[in-house]
């Protein structure tokens, strides 16, 4: 392993040692160039348009009043070029001359697909896109949150990507949600998320209830919905996001790419540009949809004549939304700045549960020369959650609100008791996380000729996270009486990144015509260090003291894990022709986690895009591009996963001992991935639709397994690389302007994605097996078996089925004599846990230039649901639909009708199969903009007012408050299981400049 | 400025920093031990396979309670449900069989340990040895405790019934009390005497069995031991502040005094004297299905209370039940009358025949291995499960089909080139 990473590193030195040779220093005579880009049809100024003077390094971005300002321009003559999504690129030719001041300016063309808008993710250095052979697709935060206040970067993904899924699974204000992209085709498809950077710096993402982590099985705080560390993120200071959907697009990502990358840039000043404020605020409130199943409890009575409560009465309550941020940038002719700061509170509908959170970000940039420039970013962030006890924990309020009995109601417990904790005592319960974070990085870039760059990044993404529960003395909690609790820990979290890059473009290299293109080469490196901790003091003597240190018994655990990759790439590609674009790369990398019989990994990647000739294309067709791409990303094996170790275990009385631990492995690999990409980016009737279509075959390959032994070898098994995952899927974003007028215009978004994933096979130590296949009666909902499907397998995996499979028992019939419902005889596929198809419509309108409207509507089918919630609501008798086949007499006792019975003893013996297929309002939002004679008055420019609700219905079959509820806020979508829905979300917002 | 230089300065730290990439990329785990580090640390090692093998005596007298008659399930999970109503398929409780065959090898990985560190001779007459000798024979005991297969020797090794099984723990036991004896360790050498005359009465070696019994010294126990982060599961999940997932099933009921919030004893099956073997108590609640009103145990009446493994009660039993095998019915009741005694209860008469014999054997046994997880093994062994499930007239728990044991591993079967992965092959005993 040792000679690849040192002769990689030579290498790349050597490259470096010699790649900054052709330093020169440039001076001339100068002038300025500014002017002021609008929207043709509007006369609307357009705010941050990429203005650049061509085949030069000067380059800017336009003010909220569209104008841009170059300073210092040597004399000449130049091409200024516009780009900016959503419209066509314009080119103009200015003439500079000595201190003069030329003017140019832009209308643009509204156009759907715009090929000349520059990318910088996943390509080693910025390039335009029409260049690239893969999707990659992005969101312009700004351009959302100026009509449409967005409080979490989940939102900002949602429903507008295809193949990206950013969801909401439960009601817990500060709760992991899910992200993940196309789908999952790996066996540790629960904890799969993408990886992000910011500004270049790769970032925590953790969004597990880590205090179980932490060791101490005490502390499951919260029913599984930990704290999502991309809520840290304020969407006010993120300018656009890139997302790279697979390892076509990510192989320059290396070991940690093969779930996707997503790059969040932060806001940046502009030069040249006089200070500008925007400050925002926005109140609201979050409201739990009130169709929890309990609506009939009220119609009965508790032991002693008490009325049961009905949740939906007496636990959802309005919460309070409140944000504030305020922002500066600018810049002169050297420095831009972009300072921000906000404060949001958000208060959930069952309480108690609430975030706040504060935000602080100074992005500085300081271009020290013509070839020189520096770039620091800060972002420090404190985040207080109160989590909301809740989700398969039976200290949750909303478990034991909804799985009590109304026929054992009494005046203390008003709900029926629950699993045998009080509602009251639940929300008596103290939980907190209160994170510190701060994300920056350093970034040099130097230019020593137009055509070299380098590029320099340094970065650290530091998270401590204090975890606290304390349950009261005195009140009565399952497994601890009433002697009282009380847990603290820490998580400490540290990435470090460093990263460096490179990039040559040549022009008829040789003389040779098809030697034009650019060559870039570079290296990063990772460390990422974490630990848990975690004390825990159980019993004592009174109320008042809630130290560790005070209770009667004490314990502690703690937990570390370290990481450390590094990786060299090279890429070129050749600009073939001025359509053609071919991009080859490779990047090698060595992990720490790598067994150490293994040495480098190296990922190859091709990429081709063929911008079709115009003249060759019908009249309706304005632009086609046709890409393909094949690329290899990784996933690195657990941290430790390679050494054979013995844990410490505490054996009879307190006594130290050891047990045996990881069996390790020195041969582990990476799992790798391979994924072929094809797609057509179409632009329609003078560009103003335009449509995205994306097909992708990927194969994950080495996939690392927990591969099972015989007890009888001393151990359960290890982590091997032994499988074969398929995984397809289609997308499509359709992009145009239905109507296009001075006053009026309607913009509309559609995507669509279909997902596909296939177990292929499960190597050398897969088992034949058979599977039984049964069949389902559409009338009777009952199953039959079928035949056996003779097929391999291992450790309950088996080849054939897609990920995630729901498997269980099921109903055959149903025997009214003996009020029994008969099961199958065997354990079998009852259908998909994730979604197949997905889609969405966002619709903008634009009247009059002053109100906009939006709204998001969102889609899937194809997952289904294990409807735990459900059954475990019937068996207590606490869900409506047992209690429309109760009746109570006047002496308390109650019965249930034979139909009640049939509900009864099948949720006794299933969980039933429900379907999550729905569609949701997801987004809905009013913008006025204030006239600017009256905002003018008041010393402010651009003011818009937006009342905006989110999340606001979704209509379903699926016998549940939400199909998109899972209990443990994961990718684990099997069973919603005790998470209340994500509330319904309202807001009044204002955003003014001035 | 001179970039030329300051790029070649820079290609050299590079450089620097590749070559010593190899280093840059070793990381270690502090919360783990590497197998040279154990070699310091023999008591350790000892403890943990001794304490290992302590600690899943609690889930078998959860779970044979629940597929025996001593409990039922009153909570939501659907596990303790399907035990409750014997409705559960062949493959789910072979991980108890994993547990003690994955540990039973860790212990003779351990003894190779001792014996290359201390040498053969120091390690067959040290107390660590004595401990990794009694746990190797427990874990090969457990392993067949309500399972009614295993295997016995590292993979790949065939699977045994657990009969066969038993005689090699026996065997095992045998090694343990040599080195026990060699150590000077009493202690575990009593244990192991207890273990052999279990292993062996099981099997039906009565006579070898109450060889062993008798030098089990009076009032000795061997039991597992809870503390700071292993908790007594009986307690944490069929209890009042505790979970109440389970409870004592409903024949039992009129036995105990229906007096809420007082702690009081399953009454006596022949006299109706209150037992105090069996503490018990209608704990007032309606357990956690809210439905059920909840009949505790208090046994275990904290997390910490240990549960007995190897006692000299239980060797009495042993003697009183070879006597019923011989027909010395006089003999077995006299035994039984002293453990009875004991607690303060009446005698028993000597019965006039072998069914009231057994009666009042399985009865005494029922009393004295109270939710110790004897009681479904003894159902089993004497043929009962059947006949006495139907005795409830129960539709729910009907006593025809239903599981008298578990099954072997799932995993072993799969996983293990010396046994044949057929179902039809694998035993699963029902009545």
């Amino acid at each position: 392993m040792s000679n690849r990473y040192c002769i990689s590193g030579v290498i790349a030195a050597l490259v470096l040692a010699f790649s900054v040779a052709g330093a020169t220093n440039l001076a001339a005579q100068t002038g300025t160039v500014t002017g002021v880009v609008t929207d043709a049809t509007t006369g609307q100024p357009l705010n941050d348009a990429a203005v650049n003077l061509v085949d030069t390094e000067v380059t800017g971005l336009t003010a909220t009043n569209g104008r841009y300002l170059f300073n210092s321009v040597p004399v000449g003559v130049y091409t200024v070029r516009v780009v900016i999504l959503g419209y066509a690129t314009q080119e103009k030719e200015v003439t500079v001359t000595p201190g003069a001041s030329q003017e140019v300016d832009f209308q643009l063309e509204i156009s759907a697909i715009n090929l000349d808008e520059i990318v910088a993710t996943g390509v080693a250095g910025a390039v335009e896109r029409r260049k690239v052979g893969v999707s990659l697709p992005s969101v312009k935060v700004e351009e959302l949150t100026e009509t449409m206040p967005v409080d979490n970067f989940s939102q900002i993904l949602e429903g507008r990507i295809p193949g990206v899924r950013s969801i909401g699974t439960n009601g817990s204000i500060g709760g992991g949600r899910q992200l993940r992209i196309r789908g999952v085709d790996t066996f540790g498809y629960t904890s799969v998320r993408p990886v992000v950077y910011i500004d270049g710096v790769r970032v925590d993402t953790n969004k597990y209830d880590w205090g179980w982590m932490a060791g101490v099985s005490c502390c499951f705080f919260s029913g599984g919905a930990g704290e999502d560390r991309l809520g840290d993120l304020n969407p006010e200071e993120i300018d656009r996001i890139e997302v790279l959907k697979g390892p076509a697009a990510a192989t320059l990502f290396g070991s940690e790419a093969a779930a996707g990358v997503i790059q969040v840039f932060t806001k940046r000043g502009r030069s040249n540009t006089p200070s500008s404020f925007t400050l925002n605020t926005s109140v609201g409130m979050n409201r739990l949809r009130a169709n929890l199943p309990t609506k009939l409890r009220p119609n009965f009575r508790g032991p002693d004549g008490y009325i049961p409560w009905d949740p939906n009465e007496t636990l959802i309550e309005n919460g309070l939304v409140n944000t504030y941020d305020l922002s500066a940038s600018g810049g002169g002719e050297d420095v831009t700045y972009f300072v921000s700061a906000g404060l949001s509170y958000e208060e959930g509908s069952i309480k108690p549960n609430d975030a706040t959170r504060g935000n602080i970000r100074v992005n500085l940039n300081w271009t020290a020369s013509e070839n020189l420039s520096l770039g620091l970013t800060s972002g420090y962030v404190r985040n207080k959650i109160w989590a909301l006890q809740t989700g398969n924990n039976w200290l949750g309020i909303y478990t034991n609100a909804m799985l009590s009995n109304p026929f054992n109601a009494t005046e203390e417990e008003p709900y029926g008791g629950g699993l045998d904790v009080n509602v009251a005592n639940s929300q008596a319960i103290k939980t907190f996380s209160d994170a510190d974070r701060w994300t920056g990085s350093v970034t040099l870039n130097y230019t020593p000729m137009p055509n070299f760059t380098h590029r320099f990044t340094f970065g650290l993404d530091a998270v401590n996270d204090q975890k606290t529960r304390h349950l009261p003395w005195g009140r009565y909690y399952t497994y601890l009486g009433e002697r009282g609790e009380k847990n603290i820990g820490y998580r400490s979290a540290r990435k470090f990144t460093s990263d460096f890059l490179s990039s040559y473009d040549y022009d008829n290299l040789f003389g040779m015509d098809f030697l034009t293109g650019s060559l870039s080469f570079g290296g990063q490196g990772y460390w990422d260090v974490g630990s848990n901790s975690m004390a825990t003091g159980k019993g004592y003597a009174a109320d008042g003291v809630t130290t560790v240190r005070g209770a009667a018994e004490t314990i502690g655990d703690e937990t570390f894990t370290e990481e450390i990759n590094l990786g060299f790439f090279l890429q070129n590609r050749f600009d073939l022709t001025d359509d053609l674009f071919l991009t080859t790369a490779v990047r090698a990398d060595g992990n720490s986690a790598f067994g150490d019989n293994y040495g480098f990994q190296v990922y190859p990647k091709v990429d081709v895009a063929y911008n079709i000739p115009q003249s060759v294309l019908p009249e309706m067709v304005s632009s086609l591009k046709y890409r393909a791409a094949v690329g290899m990303a990784g996933k690195a094996p657990g941290a430790f996963a390679k050494f054979q170790t013995f844990f410490p275990i505490t054996v009879l009385d307190d006594k130290p001992g050891v047990a045996p631990a990881g069996a390790g492995n020195q041969d582990i690999e990476p799992e790798n991935k391979r994924e072929v990409e094809t797609g057509l980016d179409i632009g329609l009737f003078s560009n103003r639709v335009g449509m995205e279509l994306t097909y992708y075959d990927a194969r994950t390959i080495n996939a690392l397994f927990y591969l099972p032994k015989a007890a009888s070898t001393g151990t359960y098994g290890r982590t091997e690389n032994c499988c074969v995952w398929l995984n397809r899927g289609f997308e499509a974003a359709v992009t145009g302007s239905v109507i296009e007028s001075p006053s009026f215009r309607w913009n509309m978004n559609l995507t669509y994605e279909w997902n596909y994933n296939r177990l292929h096979d499960l190597g050398d130590a897969a088992v034949d097996d058979s599977v039984p296949m049964y069949t389902r009666d559409d009338v009777t909902g009952f199953w039959e078996f079928s035949h056996w499907r003779y097929t391999k397998q291992l450790s309950g995996w088996f080849v054939g089925e897609s990920i995630g499979n729901l498997w269980g028992r099921y109903v055959t019939s149903w025997d009214p004599e003996a009020s029994v419902h008969n099961l199958t005889d065997h354990y079998f596929n009852l259908g998909l846990r994730f979604p197949t198809h997905m889609g969405s419509i966002n619709n903008t309108f634009q009247i009059m230039n002053d109100l906009t409207v939006r709204f998001q509507l969102r889609g899937e089918t194809g997952a289904h649901m294990q409807n735990a919630d459900r059954a475990y609501g019937i068996r207590q008798y606490g869900y409506d639909e047992l209690l429309g086949e109760a009746t109570q007499t006047e002496n308390g006792a109650f019965e249930l009708t034979a139909a009640g019975d049939s509900i009864l003893d099948f949720h006794r013996k299933v969980w039933a199969l429900d379907s999550r297929a729905h569609i949701r309002l997801q987004e809905v939002s009013l913008a006025y903009t204030v006239p600017e004679t009256i905002s003018g008055r008041l010393g402010l420019q651009r003011t818009t007012v937006m009342l905006s609700g989110y999340n606001l219905h979704w209509w379903d079959g699926c016998n549940c408050q939400d199909p998109n509820a899972s209990y443990h806020a994961s990718d684990f979508d099997g069973f919603p299981f005790l998470s209340p829905s994500q509330p319904r979300k309202v807001q009044l917002s204002v955003r003014t400049r001035f | 400025m001179n970039w030329k230089k300051k790029g070649r300065v820079l290609g050299v730290a590079l450089l620097s920093v590749s070559l010593g990439a190899c280093d840059i990329l070793t990381v270690n785990d502090p919360g783990r031990y590497t197998g040279p580090d154990l070699d310091d640390a023999l008591q350790a090692v000892a403890d943990g396979v001794e304490g290992r093998s302590q600690l899943y005596v609690q889930y078998f007298a959860a779970y044979t309670a629940l597929l025996g008659d001593e409990y039922q399930h009153t909570g939501t999970w659907s596990g303790f449900d399907a035990l409750d109503h014997g409705n559960f398929l062949k493959e789910w409780y072979g991980f108890f069989a994993d547990y003690h065959t994955s540990n039973r090898v860790f212990s003779e990985q351990s003894w190779e340990r001792f014996e290359r560190v201390l040498g053969a001779a120091e390690a067959a007459s040290s107390t660590v040895g004595a401990q990794v000798k009694l746990a190797r024979a427990t874990y090969t005991l457990l392993s067949v405790w309500h399972n009614c297969e295993a295997v016995a020797e590292p993979a790949p090794s065939p699977s045994l019934s657990d009969t066969e099984i038993r005689k090699i723990a026996a065997q095992r036991f045998s090694d343990a009390i040599d080195v026990a004896q060699a150590a000077g360790a009493s202690f575990h050498g009593n244990a192991a005497r207890a273990g052999k005359a279990i292993a062996l009465y099981l099997t039906g070696d009565y006579a070898g069995a109450v060889a062993e019994a008798a030098q089990v010294p009076d009032g000795y126990v061997y039991g597992q031991i809870f503390n700071q982060v292993y908790r007594n599961y009986v307690v944490v999940v069929t209890t009042k502040g505790h979970n109440e997932a389970a409870g004592l099933m409903y024949w039992l009921w009129p036995r105990i005094d229906k007096t809420e919030d007082t702690h009081t004893y399953i009454r006596d099956w022949a006299t109706n004297e209150h037992d105090m073997r069996m503490p018990a108590w209608f704990d007032g609640e309606i357990a956690t299905d809210n439905i059920t009103p909840h009949y505790s145990q208090y046994k275990y009446d904290t997390d910490m209370t240990l549960i007995p493994m190897y006692h000299s009660d239980h060797m009495k039993l042993i003697e009183a039940e070879a006597m019923v095998m011989n027909g010395d019915y006089a003999g077995a009741t006299a035994v039984l009358n002293g453990l009875r005694a004991a607690v303060g209860l009446a005698a028993l008469e000597v019965p006039d025949n072998e069914e009231m014999m057994m009666e009042a054997l399985l009865n005494e046994r029922f009393a004295e291995l109270f939710m110790e997880g004897y009681r479904a093994t003894d159902l089993h062994r004497f043929g009962l499960v059947r006949e006495r499930f139907d005795s409830f007239n129960d539709p729910e728990r009907p006593g025809e089909g239903r599981p008298t044991k578990f099954a072997g591993s799932n995993r072993e079967t799969r996983y293990n080139d010396m046994i044949e992965d057929d179902d039809a092959l694998r035993c699963w005993p029902q009545s």
